[in-house]
């Protein structure tokens, strides 16, 4: 189990990191959601050992990072947003090299495990193309391919299929998945509500540093009021009369980011001819109406006030 | 222009070693290269090139642990390897002298033969010496690179301690032959002492003084490099 209590990380005058307190179970796969710059980087990296907590306390498998920051390295495999390779070495010498660092596996299964996992992601055939000459998406997948031929007792991955396209972003996935079947317990730090929702058993939203919600994807829709999203593009610089909506009683909450409003609500269908009817007898000028099912991305819109975008 | 201009003058501690530099440049290099003619190559320049080529490898080290946090940010990968960080720093230092033990090792062998030591218990003793020297080197570069704000002041920073290494020492020619107000740096440049201790294996004499001399100020340092490397180490 990896224990953030109350952590914190400083960088200057800046809270990177501010009383972070979590729980991640064993064997599970955690989406850590936020937008760029929440400080999910920063976590794992206070986690991998490699930030000091400036506050708090963070234990991985009872083990305290600060006091035992060699003994939470074996535990620890970090696939980073951006590839982290030596340019001027291939995929297979880096992925060697990368076991031989962190494993202790003999040099024949080594070769083994790196070439079951380039084959996997149908990188064998480019094996010894210096990563420097690799496109964008071929890098990060090495990248990944660290952690996934490492096999870690806690895999995490940053932006794991950023660059990626949809068939090497399922597959992933799905690689994903099978390192927590083995037995590693998985963090995913994405700013993608797809792979957040698909990928993830629980997923923490964090914002400004700070741990906004945590549960399953399903359990955080289902917090959000009224269940059904009606979206309204208004003109621009316009403030929405939100207090044209109180007469009905199906709409929970009304909550406007620039020319965007959401309007969270049950009964949508009947109810979106009758609101758009009320809304434009009043002059208000509506660009565009779609209405749709909550997604993470309304959840994470309801509890921070801004869109991942 | 004048945003080049500007650059160039907002950092003064480049600017002195920009005029440092150009002095050395004027005054010792000169002076240097007048007196060559009576030197003998084996003896005087060729130790010499070799040592100059294995400062130039052991100064890559510092560059690439500046590279690494700087430009490819492969810090803090490489800091979540479950290593100990100081066992990490020393095998840094290590790195940097074995790949300039090899970079010097067909030049430390071709002086060897001429020197007569080729097939003698001396030829360790040769690469003993260029390893020591090394791992001073290797020890300043890492130390440089942990308090170089970019890698131009690196790159200063490095010219600097080049030129010095290089011209105000014994590589050229023996330190009798500088101005008597220069030979006291002359004499406790170590690159000085590694000429020396190199110099000694032609003789018939023992070279464990020679090669003593330089034991502690390498270590010194390597020591200094791996406190740095671990200061710098802390992200």
């Amino acid at each position: 189990m990896i224990s953030f209590e109350k952590a914190g990380k400083r960088f200057g005058t800046l809270d990177a990191v501010k009383d972070f307190t979590l729980e991640i179970r064993d064997q599970e796969i955690l989406g850590l959601l936020g937008p760029n710059g929440a400080g999910k980087t920063t976590l794992m990296l206070m986690m991998g050992t490699v930030y000091r907590p400036t506050s708090g306390a963070i234990s991985v498998n009872g083990l305290d990072v600060v006091k035992h920051p060699n003994d939470v390295r074996k535990l620890i495999g970090i696939a980073f947003q951006d590839p982290r390779v030596d340019g001027i070495l291939g995929a297979f010498d880096v992925l060697n090299w990368h076991l031989k660092m962190t494993t202790t596996l003999g040099k024949e299964e080594r070769a083994e495990r790196v070439e079951q996992v380039l084959r996997a992601v149908d990188l064998w055939d480019a094996r010894k193309k210096r990563t420097w000459l690799m496109s964008g998406g071929m890098r990060k997948k090495v990248e990944d391919c660290k952690v996934l031929a490492q096999r870690p007792s806690i895999a995490v991955f940053d932006e794991p299929t950023a660059f990626l396209d949809v068939p090497s972003r399922l597959l992933m996935w799905k690689m994903i998945r099978e390192l927590r079947d083995q037995g590693s317990t998985v963090i995913v730090a994405t700013n993608m509500m797809d792979e957040a929702e698909r990928l993830s058993e629980r997923v923490a939203i964090v914002n400004r540093g700070k741990l906004v919600a945590i549960d399953s994807p399903e359990k955080l829709k289902s917090t959000t009021k009224g269940g059904e999203v009606l979206e309204l593009t208004v003109g621009v610089g316009q403030q929405f009369p939100r207090e044209l909506l109180a007469e009905f009683s199906e709409v929970q909450d009304v909550t406007q980011t620039e020319n965007k409003v959401s309007v969270y609500l049950t009964s949508g269908r009947l109810l979106l001819p009758k609101i758009v009817e009320t809304l434009t007898n009043r002059g208000v000028k509506i660009d565009s109406v779609h209405l749709k099912e909550v997604t993470l991305e309304d959840v994470f819109l309801n509890y921070t006030g801004q869109s991942l975008d | 222009m004048e945003r080049d201009i500007r650059i160039l003058f907002s950092d003064t501690f480049l600017v002195g070693i920009m005029f440092a530099n150009f002095c050395i440049d004027l005054f010792v290099t000169a002076a240097t290269f007048s007196n060559l003619i009576s030197s003998s190559y084996f003896l005087m320049i060729a130790p010499g090139s070799n040592f100059l080529t294995a400062m130039v490898a052991a100064f890559q080290s510092g560059r690439d642990v500046w590279r690494e946090k700087y430009i490819k940010d492969l810090a803090s990968y490489l800091f979540t390897l479950p290593v100990p960080r100081r066992l990490f720093a020393a095998s840094r230092v290590a790195g940097g002298v074995a790949r300039s033990v090899i970079a010097t090792f067909p030049g430390t062998l071709v002086i060897s033969y001429l020197y007569g030591i080729l097939f003698s218990p001396k030829l360790v003793d040769a690469f003993v010496i260029v390893g020591l020297f090394s791992l001073g080197i290797v020890g300043l570069s890492m130390a440089v690179s942990a308090f170089a704000s970019s890698i131009e002041v690196f790159a200063t920073v490095r010219s600097a301690i080049q030129l010095y290494l290089s011209f105000l020492s014994t590589i050229f020619y023996p330190a009798s032959l500088f101005p008597v107000i220069v030979q006291p740096i002359v004499e406790t440049n170590p690159m000085t002492w590694a000429m020396n201790a190199f110099r000694s294996l032609s003789g018939q004499g023992s070279s464990l003084g020679p090669i003593a001399i330089l034991v502690a100020p390498s270590l010194a340092f390597a020591l200094l490099g791996i406190g740095c490397y671990l200061w710098y180490a802390r992200l």
